[in-house]
């Protein structure tokens, strides 16, 4: 059997209760993008190896969060709405010739509304602290994290250096460097 | 004292919206999450952010979520379809096939997501960053525009308001020598 026949057939399997596809691929999604991130983290030249330790380690601390949160919170929506339904704890219109369907349903709405909580509530708020955690560290370890490439295109990198350093550190307060996918 | 048992009655609206759910796909799932992020990540921002950074961090916020949503939302929809044609051909089969139409929706759905997940590992580093660092630029001149204008009319002379960094950043190209020999002096 070769690798994609084994993963058609991985994917038909779990394909079935659309709902938990939702749920494992968000955060495998979430989980790929940190990856990437450290991997592109690890390559690059341009900051120091002390830089890099900082930043991989803030990257590797937002990864959890992000994929872990995420996952958590759909599934603990998934379950409880999906084990209300089963057992008859919530009454549907139409529940005596689709029990079935409404069950499945209910539960991707519960995933939906999940990645919504998780994704633009409480992973901000906590990948907000997260960074300023790190930050405050590199500061206490007289790291200067590489800027934020914002402003580069307006200011040239002798004004960037003579900007006074009340200004300087814009991605202590600037959300997370990673781009979802 | 006795537990009340929880019963949820859905009601014909609620029974409309779990409906609506029937066949949500993860591209669709990724517009819903990119609406909503609009509506609360900048006000996340405003209030855990310090006044001074505030504008620029939600500039940068919204160009995130406009291109990730955008680029997300079509490299999910065209995998999904791509996937679901080349059932139609023969290709992407599991061992045993594919049953019916809704268990063919659902593999594309799924199939689809995760070549989708494999293609954006590339296209967050070629097309997100570079599109969102231009995005953030085009607002955080815009914003340093407004704020300028703000401050112009709030300003009397002898009297000038610094009360952002995006002005502060104005007023040191205005007065840098070396900016100003560079460009000319018009």
């Amino acid at each position: 059997m070769s690798i994609f026949t084994g993963l058609y057939n991985f994917v038909g399997r779990e394909c079935k209760d659309a709902g938990h596809v939702l749920s494992v691929l968000g955060a495998f999604g979430w989980a790929t993008s940190s990856v990437a991130q450290i991997a592109s983290l690890s390559v690059n030249k341009k900051i120091t190896k002390e830089e890099k330790k900082f930043l991989i380690q803030q990257e590797i601390a937002e990864g959890a969060v992000n994929t872990g949160l995420y996952f958590a919170i759909t599934q603990l929506g998934k379950n409880i709405v999906t084990n209300l339904a089963d057992k008859d704890k919530i009454k549907f219109p139409n529940s005596l010739d689709s029990k079935k369907i409404n069950k499945q349903n209910i539960g991707i709405l519960a995933v939906v509304i999940g990645s919504v909580i998780s994704c633009n509530i409480v992973t901000p708020i906590l990948r907000n602290v997260i960074t300023k955690r790190y930050q405050e560290k590199a500061r206490k370890n007289k790291i200067i994290l590489p800027q934020e490439p914002v402003f580069k295109p307006i200011l040239s990198s002798s004004e960037i250096k003579n900007t006074p350093n009340a200004f300087k550190p814009f991605s202590t307060f600037i959300a997370s460097s990673g781009l979802k996918i | 004292m006795p537990i009340k048992p929880i019963n949820i009655n859905i009601g014909s609206k609620g029974q409309k919206i779990i409906d609506l759910m029937n066949g949500v796909t993860p591209a669709e799932q990724r517009l819903i999450l990119g609406a909503t992020a609009l509506l609360t990540q900048p006000l996340i921002d405003t209030v855990t952010v310090d006044k001074e950074h505030r504008d620029i961090s939600v500039a940068k916020t919204v160009a995130k979520i406009l291109v990730c949503t955008a680029t997300g939302f079509l490299i999910r929809f065209g995998c999904i379809k791509g996937v679901g044609y080349g059932i139609t051909k023969g290709l992407f089969q599991p061992t045993g096939g594919i049953q019916d139409v809704a268990m063919g929706e659902k593999y594309a759905s799924a199939l689809g997501t995760l070549i989708a997940t494999g293609a954006m590992l590339f296209t967050n580093f070629l097309v997100d960053a570079p599109l969102t660092k231009l995005l953030t630029d085009k607002f955080t001149k815009k914003i340093r525009k407004a704020n300028s204008d703000k401050i112009a009319a709030k300003s009397t002379p002898g009297n000038v308001h610094v009360d952002s960094v995006a002005q502060w950043q104005n007023n040191l190209l205005k007065f840098n020598p070396a900016k100003i020999q560079e460009q000319g002096v018009k």
